[in-house]
């Protein structure tokens, strides 16, 4: 016997929906006010954020104006600033490494959002780099992932 | 190009191919402009935004990493332009974020999408969406970016999370939390529409 909250969470997360939930859904609904009240809210919340008048999707026009500003505006010189994705791409890893690494990078938080100088990275690098020749130079370097 | 994959056209784009950018464009504008829409609350700001996502996408295009998938990294670009907009205030100084009192009062075109013919469901329809819009309004930008990321968008949970540089605990926090508060505007419409009140 499932609980309510199994239920409900699949009504919200089709992520959660597993064969059983799929399978048992519309028995439980018809005996189940509170569930079956709950999904009718999910449904309404979803209508409501769907497109309505006046906000119809743009045509090609908008992207011919993003192809006119491409051809207009040469890339811009490379930032010292990095954001985490930046970071993230320069170092060749998923995000979530850089994430769960956030302790040992130099970093800085402003307004909430964390920030990476590339020269205080490249210097960071070279420490990196520096330690990792002393190991390898005592014979205690682990092998590293590959890709 | 419709049996390509999202990732085989960013490709494609990668070796010089426009016209694959442009399928990618068809693809995802809709729900791209819907996510930056209900973000900033006016259709001027987000037409704004979307061209200056999809400017960014298409200039980061080699940076692309093939083996993630497109959307969660459209996505990714489009949250993080937008909240650093909405942070910057750029849109207030420009006049253009609507205020939330004036969303409140304003009233026009927002009808049913599903029963378009029947009047009464039209108002009623009307006035959910509206009292959506003001339960979305009041949560915090990045708990409303989160919520549109997976509502609108489509992201699952760790796509949510990935975007937006949060772990995935905060995001399923953020968005019960963000439920609740359109669930309880929801019961407030209903009541109000029941008790025949006015607002």
């Amino acid at each position: 016997m499932m609980d309510c909250a199994v239920w409900r969470a699949g009504v919200w997360d089709p992520e959660s929906r597993d064969d059983r939930w799929t399978a048992g859904w519309d028995a439980h609904r018809g005996s189940c006010a509170s569930c079956a009240c709950e999904e009718q809210e999910a449904l309404q919340i979803r209508s409501a954020l769907g497109e309505g008048p006046g906000e119809e999707t743009p045509g090609t026009e908008l992207m011919d104006r993003v192809w006119t500003r491409l051809v207009e505006q040469p890339p811009e010189a490379q930032s010292d600033l990095m954001t985490l994705e930046e970071l993230a791409r320069w170092l060749q890893v998923p995000v979530d490494d850089v994430y769960a690494h956030l302790d040992q990078l130099p970093a800085f938080e402003f307004a909430g959002r964390v920030r990476f100088r590339r020269s205080a990275i490249e210097s960071w690098i070279e420490e990196r780099e520096r330690q990792w020749r002393m190991q390898s130079a005592a014979g205690v370097v682990a092998g590293g992932r590959r890709s | 190009m419709d049996e390509l994959t999202d990732e085989e056209l960013l490709v494609l784009y990668k070796h010089g191919r426009n016209d694959a950018f442009d399928q990618l464009y068809l693809r995802h504008r809709q729900g791209l402009f819907l996510y930056l829409l209900r973000m900033c609350r006016d259709r001027l700001g987000a037409e704004e935004m979307m061209q200056d996502v999809l400017f960014k996408v298409a200039r980061s295009a080699g940076d692309y990493e093939p083996r993630g998938r497109f959307r969660p990294w459209l996505f990714r670009i489009a949250a993080n332009h937008c909240l650093n907009v909405l942070d910057s205030g750029d849109q207030k100084r420009q006049g253009r974020l609507v205020l939330l009192s004036d969303f409140e009062t304003r009233g026009d075109a927002r009808v049913a999408l599903t029963t378009p013919d029947d009047p009464a469901h039209r108002v009623e329809a009307t006035e959910t969406r509206e009292a959506i819009g003001r339960a979305l309004a009041s949560l915090d930008e990045r708990q409303r970016s989160a919520f549109l990321l997976f509502e609108v968008a489509g992201l699952s949970g760790n796509e949510v999370a990935s975007a937006m540089g949060i772990p995935v605990g905060t995001v399923k926090t953020w968005l019960h939390r963000g439920r609740e508060r359109l669930r309880r505007a929801l019961g407030r419409e209903r009541t109000r529409a029941e008790g025949g009140g006015t607002r």
